[in-house]
């Protein structure tokens, strides 16, 4: 039994945690994504840049399940995830965080970080009624679970204030640590540098390579090139909804097709 | 370092709640004793049955954020699976509890599956479409439910042998408001009713934190319709009569009335605004059809002076007069 388990492991250990093929993404006559593949090793920071209208939300959305791929697939380790609606992307492992501030306006910070914490696979009416049937373990796991994102994104002093109350910088940590939360095996980030100040991206930094080196993988799409270059371990490059560029940040960089990209020639 | 994260696992129970909910459970418990006259007694009793309906469309309203008008319709099915069962066939009227509750949950389930994929206006004028059925329904099925003149000489809850009438509805009564008023607090600090809350506050969020919010929402919708279908089965033992008024607009209109003036989603101001709204124009001396236009310059009120309603009025009051300790210090 023990060698069963072993193998297993070493199974799904030798892929990618992420792998895309072939996804393509057309809007009545438009190609927002041409054919793109993509690769996410487990543990790493994957960060997907390109000019506007490249394609990079298109992607993003296409892993979370919040739109449908028009061909091709995507899959985490063995699980395809690709036609899944968002709620049972996130049930697979999968958690991201908005581009614009998706808060739970009516609760406090903690709360909204709490939603994100919590299984939501069953409804368990009983035990909302009568405050039993496992009611104070599940809580007390979830609660668990907001210390750690809470602790990781370093907002633990805004932990009981409404997120009406708070900073937009502010808010956009609170969202990623709602992600956090759920400990998925991949962590989606919609630009999360955007609109964050100088010394706010240098804690957003850390507090994603903390994330990492906690054991999660981070897919993130980012217009701030520089942010990207400078946290990322492996950057791919869209470019009109096709992939011209996959390595590691240097790869990149010295890459033609991408230097014509972003200065034109 | 650790992040005082105690509010969150707070029990819902502290002994001061407990205190508060017990004396004012205790002081209701004796208010026959202390009203004499049966006229009274028959309005209090109206006033908590209303108030569980009321506190059921507010979670509707207020917490799932469905403007439900489908309301009266799910009490009229409870009070007439309870009123023909009981009058007509014979069943025990405890017995009819159990199947006038699972009557409303089914018509909730029947017209939820399609309804709740409907947003905003579309969603009221649907619902009010079925509560305008149901109306047209009890008046003109005349075989099932008596048409126009309704149902009458339906017998009497009887416990240890004796009916429960005056006192004694009213204190079954006050015990199947308690019960709802204890499930709901319950509902709002449970994983169910964040899962609720999400899904009104933000859509894309709740789903990408891997809530099912079709499912999360038609269960409560259901939920909420149970405790409706418990008001109507109170109505009809309380009454021993029923008619379609009890499915009519006026009344759909007077509670929707309460669920504002209360402030939506507050439990406490929501039962005060069905006190008030519930005893004032009786004991002004006003009829029932002018009790709408009381009721309107109500809401007209409070949402000029007190945009989040009375809730919001004793929230204010009650930070003022007791401040809450600093979360962490």
């Amino acid at each position: 039994m023990t060698d069963v388990a072993m193998i297993d492991v070493a199974m799904i250990d030798a892929g990618p945690l992420l792998r895309l093929r072939g996804i393509s993404k057309r809007f009545g006559g438009l190609t927002a994504l041409e054919a793109v593949d993509l690769d996410v090793a487990r543990q790493e920071i994957c960060g997907v840049i390109g000019p506007n209208g490249a394609g990079k939300s298109t992607l993003f959305n296409i892993v979370a399940g919040a739109l449908t791929a028009s061909e091709g697939e995507a899959r985490l380790e063995e699980k395809k995830i690709s036609g899944l609606p968002s709620y049972r992307v996130a049930a697979a492992g999968i958690s991201r965080a908005f581009q614009l501030v998706n808060l739970f306006g009516s609760m406090t910070v903690a709360e909204n970080v709490l939603v994100g914490a919590e299984r939501h696979d069953r409804l368990k009416i009983w035990q909302a009624l009568a405050h039993r049937g496992g009611f104070a373990r599940d809580r007390g796991e979830a609660v668990a679970r907001v210390r750690r994102a809470i602790e990781l994104m370093g907002i633990g002093p805004l932990a009981a204030l409404p997120v009406s109350r708070i900073t937009y910088g502010q808010q956009r940590l609170v969202a990623t640590a709602r992600a956090l939360a759920a400990e998925p095996r991949l962590l989606l980030l919609d630009e999360p540098a955007a609109g964050l100040a100088g010394p706010e991206i240098e804690a957003l930094s850390g507090a994603i390579r903390r994330v990492r080196d906690a054991g999660t993988t981070v897919l993130l799409v980012e217009h701030n090139v520089d942010f990207v270059m400078r946290l990322c371990d492996h950057v791919a490059v869209l470019h009109f909804g096709r992939k011209i560029a996959d390595g590691t940040p240097e790869e990149v960089r010295g890459s033609e097709a991408v230097i014509e990209a972003y200065l034109g020639r | 370092m650790s992040t005082p994260l105690d509010f969150l696992e707070r029990p819902a129970w502290t002994a001061r709640r407990v205190a508060i909910w017990g004396a004012l459970i205790f002081g209701l418990a004796l208010l026959p004793w202390a009203i004499t006259n049966g006229y009274y007694l028959t309005l209090a009793t109206n006033v908590i049955i209303t108030m569980v309906l009321t506190l059921s469309l507010n979670f509707t309203i207020g917490r799932i954020g469905l403007f439900s008008l489908a309301h009266s319709a799910f009490l009229g099915v409870g009070a007439y699976l309870a009123a023909i069962l009981a009058q007509r066939h014979g069943v025990s009227p405890w017995a009819t509890l159990p199947i006038a509750v699972a009557g409303s949950m089914a018509a909730a389930a029947l017209i939820g599956v399609p309804v709740l994929r409907l947003r905003g206006m579309f969603l009221s004028v649907a619902t009010l479409s079925f509560g305008l059925f149901a109306e047209v329904f009890a008046r003109q099925a005349t075989d099932v439910t008596g048409g126009a003149y309704g149902i009458i000489g339906i017998p009497p809850l009887v416990l240890f042998g004796h009916s429960l009438r005056g006192t004694g509805m009213y204190e079954l009564s006050l015990v199947v408001l308690l019960v709802v008023a204890l499930m709901f607090e319950n509902i709002r600090t449970s994983r169910f009713g964040r899962a609720i809350a999400a899904s009104r506050d933000n859509e894309p969020a709740a789903g990408a934190a891997g809530i099912d919010i079709a499912r999360t929402r038609l269960a409560g919708f259901v939920l909420s319709a149970a405790v409706a279908g418990s008001a109507g089965w109170l109505y009809t033992f309380f009454h021993l009569t029923l008619n379609p008024y009890v499915l009519s607009l006026d009344i759909t209109f007077v509670w929707l009335f309460v669920v504002l003036v209360g402030g939506l989603g507050s439990m406490r101001g929501v039962a005060l605004a069905t006190i008030l709204l519930g005893i004032g124009p009786e004991l002004l001396g006003f009829a029932s059809t002018q009790q709408v236009l009381i009721s309107g310059v109500l809401v007209l009120i409070v949402v000029l002076l007190a945009p989040r309603g009375l809730g919001g009025l004793v929230e204010d009051l009650e930070r003022k007069f007791f401040p809450a300790p600093p979360a962490h210090d």
